[in-house]
């Protein structure tokens, strides 16, 4: 017997000598990824053991077969092929006895668990520093000797007690100033914002319930992040589609509307601010908290969605040389864009980078702290409009990439967003070509989502169903290989196994051809940005995968379809929401946006388009994982086999 | 062994390797071979090629391309230095002002030359009255436009409003991935291109149709 410890849970649980790593998971209650159910064949259910290897089975043949041999040099195993072995000298503590440490990837944490670990992280690399604060005041009443007027009076108590000084009090705010002060007898909490603009005067309250919500306005989805102010974290969050969609699935379309429509932008902008009010009001409304203690909002989201927002004509940016209207950060009062929190609530919206670079990628470098590190980073976010950041504390270059929505699973046949049903995970078995997936919630499938694009691309290119420039083998000894209206397709999973029968789950030549464009736009984005340095993939000390696609992608199969260079696992990270973890930072932090000024300000923005080497790079990186093999040189065995 | 030069010329564009490509042309050149023999072999390839591959795969599209224009500018110098050149039909060929997208009308323009047509190509994000000015000074019979985003058919709408209101000869063809057949009837064009092979097809059809009317 021995005891198997699952670490960052704690978890321990006792399992007999023969016992497989992945029985023991099972019996401490911890999810780990298995698509064969245990069956040493989809090589998914990899763990990585920390302590205690020799109390294990020595490496499997079939190990070597199906891990990485990267992964297996950094001590990963198959939970169902590593077992218990050596019974040892166990005397009942674990100091003492056999044990088995095994470490449970971030990516392999159950969901909800990972947006929390997302924001403890954040939190840990900057100390919050919010721009605003509530003070508890007692001001003496005025008398013969001090008749001071009110709002001097509260001005000086709060210079005396606070040291703020030149204090600034809204017009609208004034004229109920007297009657505040004598109905609460001139005990009172006040809400200033930046030191100097007092927000709010009232009754004396919990000052720990001092509210922000931080907002990513995505093209596909928004997401919401009520956070609370005074302890710096994240309360709770809430995703909810963009209602735009109807006029458009990506920017050009919306700011199509803009410009077709002499009303459009009027039209759209009030969209976006009654969903944003919907969100916001069901955060509080589930969290308890009232909508006027929510004192400062802080907007991301590419360019084109914060001029709608804030109701700037997107007209222009959608041309050559795609001139923004501005490019500072903006703050405006919630009640001038009809906002519903407190209406004195500062509203603040991220500076951009350039007309397709916004203040979402802005958000990926605050939050990530690429610009303040010797560390040379390369961070791909991954969205409808992906962008690539190269940089270190020296230098920030980033690209916009038109990848297309195909990442989220949309505009495919049956591609559908991240949600219950869709199918997440794949694998597909080499010799009987039968296709093994996983779906979000466990449910009959009802189509596949980005992460399950990924995984059943390097599947099919592994077994062999497509060749490198992605056709469909269609002499294929398999009834899943068929053509529709001569489209060559692969069959996922048949009718009767989906949800209501839909119909087969297909993937079209033209879906495959999609995701090469995407993932070839993505790869050579990245390729140029450091030719143009003259970096190389080992100068390269991590790569960050940015975006809900990047969150729950596996980064083998992304290496495998050749979606950013050649870099070894261990260096690569999936960082969840960069952008709305941004947007938390610059809430929570006066430091955090002045650093997003100067990086909007520094970071340079290279056109594609115009880069000599361009299309090349995109043309040769559409061939899986590249048409130079030699470029993924850690694949070459793999695939070449 | 004319023969090999121009098979030679047909296979380097099948495989998109211009490096071949272009020493076969200059090989075939030397030998004597007639420019549009040469010109001839770069359609077979290219119509091979287009055979052998999708719509949804680009790359060898691109490829062979970019071989058979290297092929082309061998062919341009050659008719450069003899100074004379047969008739043939002239094509002005961009991509609409505020657009940079430019691989699609590339593939287009290549497709166009080893088709024998005379292009004048004036590249990326072009005002309107370049393409005014290009098509009265070369008499052009086509002018073929592309427009890749979607907020670029308002300045595709723009070029062809002033090329039909100045009443010129000129044919309009329109495409890139903005673009669609019922965009072309909308904005007054005269066909709709949905691919480099189909713009030259079309090309072809609509100079057809336009020398049977002068005939009428």
């Amino acid at each position: 017997m021995a005891v198997v410890i699952f670490s960052p849970y704690s978890k321990r649980v006792e399992v007999d000598v023969g016992g497989s790593l992945l029985d023991a998971a099972r019996l401490a209650g911890i999810k780990v990824e298995s698509l064969c159910g245990g069956k040493t064949k989809c090589g998914k259910c990899k763990v990585k053991i920390s302590q205690g290897a020799e109390n294990l089975n020595e490496l499997t043949l079939v190990e070597k077969d199906l891990v990485d041999s990267e992964l297996l040099a950094n001590g990963f195993r198959l939970g169902c092929a590593a077992k218990i072995e050596s019974s040892g000298k166990f005397f009942g503590s674990v100091e003492g006895g056999s044990h088995v440490v095994v470490e449970i990837a971030p990516e392999d944490q159950e969901r909800a668990q990972k947006i929390l670990s997302e924001i403890s992280e954040l939190s840990g690399r900057f100390t919050p520093h919010p721009l605003v604060n509530s003070y508890p005041v007692d001001v003496p009443e005025p008398t013969l000797e001090d008749p001071t007027p009110d709002f001097e009076r509260l001005a000086t108590f709060l210079n005396r007690e606070y040291g703020l000084v030149n204090l600034e009090i809204g017009y609208d705010l004034l004229k109920e100033l007297p009657n505040i002060v004598r109905e609460n007898e001139w005990s009172m909490a006040v809400t200033v914002w930046d030191n100097k603009n007092i927000l709010s005067i009232e009754k004396k309250r919990n000052l720990e319930r001092t509210y922000g919500i931080a907002v990513d306005i995505g093209t596909t989805t928004i997401v919401g992040y009520l956070v609370d102010l005074r302890a710096g974290k994240v309360i709770a969050t809430e995703a909810i589609l963009n209602p735009q969609i109807p006029y458009g699935a990506d920017i050009m379309t919306r700011m199509n509307y803009c410009i077709e429509n002499s009303n459009g932008l009027n039209e759209l902008h009030n969209i976006i601010i009654e969903a944003l009010n919907k969100l916001i009001g069901e955060i509080c409304a589930k969290t308890g908290i009232r909508l006027k203690d929510v004192f400062e909002a802080s907007i991301v989201g590419n360019s084109v969605m914060e001029h709608i927002f804030l109701e700037l004509s997107p007209n222009f940016i959608a041309l050559s040389p795609y001139p923004p209207v501005i490019k500072k950060g903006v703050n405006v009062r919630a009640c001038d864009l009809g906002l519903k929190i407190n209406p004195r609530a500062n509203v603040y919206v991220l500076p951009i980078i350039a007309g397709y670079v916004g203040g979402d990628n802005i958000g990926v470098i605050l939050s990530t702290n690429l610009y303040k590190e010797q560390e040379l980073t390369l961070a791909l976010d991954i969205g409808t409009n992906g962008e690539v950041v190269l940089g270190n504390k020296d230098y920030v270059e980033v690209c916009s990439c038109a990848a297309g929505p195909a990442l989220e699973g949309a505009s495919l046949k049956h591609g559908m967003r991240a949600t219950t049903g869709a199918i997440e995970k794949v694998h597909i078995d080499g010799d009987t070509l039968d296709v093994e997936y996983e779906t979000i919630d466990d449910v009959p499938p009802r189509g596949i989502c980005g992460s399950g694009l990924i995984d059943l691309i390097a599947e099919m290119l592994k077994s062999r169903v497509i060749s490198n420039t992605g056709a469909i083998n269609l002499d294929l000894k398999s009834h899943r290989v068929r053509a529709r209206d001569n489209i060559p397709e692969f069959v996922i999973e048949w009718s009767d196994k989906t949800k209501n029968s839909l119909g087969d789950i297909v993937i079209t030549q033209r879906d495959i051809g999609e995701i090469q464009l995407a993932k070839a736009s993505l790869y050579a984005g990245a390729s140029v940005l450091m030719k143009r340095r003259g970096i190389e993939e080992k100068d390269i000390d991590r790569i960050l995968l940015s975006g809900a696609f990047g969150n729950y992608t596996s980064k083998e199969s992304s290496k495998i379809v050749g979606l950013y260079p050649d870099i070894p696992l261990n260096k690569v990270k999936t960082i969840g929401n960069g952008a709305g973890s941004g947007a938390i930072c610059a809430l929570l932090s006066r430091e955090k946006r002045k650093d997003a000024q100067m990086i909007s300000e520094s970071a340079r923005y290279v056109e594609l388009t115009v880069t000599p080497g361009f299309e090349e790079e995109l043309m040769s990186a559409m061939y899986l994982p590249h048409q130079d093999l030699s470029r993924f040189a850690s694949l070459e065995a793999r695939l070449s086999k | 062994m004319g023969d090999e030069a121009l098979n030679n010329i047909i296979q380097s564009i099948i495989d998109g390797d211009k490096g071949t490509a272009v020493n076969a042309t200059k090989e075939a050149l030397r030998k004597g071979i007639h420019p549009d023999e040469i010109i001839s072999s770069l359609k077979k390839g290219m119509d091979e090629m287009t055979a052998r591959t999708t719509d949804f795969f680009l790359p060898p599209r691109y490829a062979s391309s970019t071989a058979a224009s290297g092929v082309i500018d061998i062919i341009r110098d050659h008719f450069a230095h003899a100074g004379k050149r047969n008739h043939t039909s002239k094509v002005v060929i961009g991509t609409v002002e505020g657009d940079n997208h430019d691989l699609g009308k590339n593939l287009v323009k290549v497709m166009l030359e080893a088709t024998g047509y005379d292009v004048y190509d004036l590249g990326r994000n072009v005002p309107k009255y370049q393409y005014l000015d290009k098509i009265n000074e070369v008499k052009a019979d086509i002018c073929a436009l592309s427009a890749t985003m979607t907020p670029s058919l308002y300045k595709l709408k723009e070029i062809i409003d002033l090329i039909v209101k100045n009443e010129t000869k000129v044919k309009l063809l329109i495409g890139g991935r903005a673009v669609n057949l019922s965009n072309a009837k909308t904005f007054g064009a005269d066909a709709y291109g949905q691919n480099e092979t189909e713009a030259v097809k079309v090309a072809t059809e609509l100079l057809r149709v336009a020398s049977r009317k002068k005939t009428l």
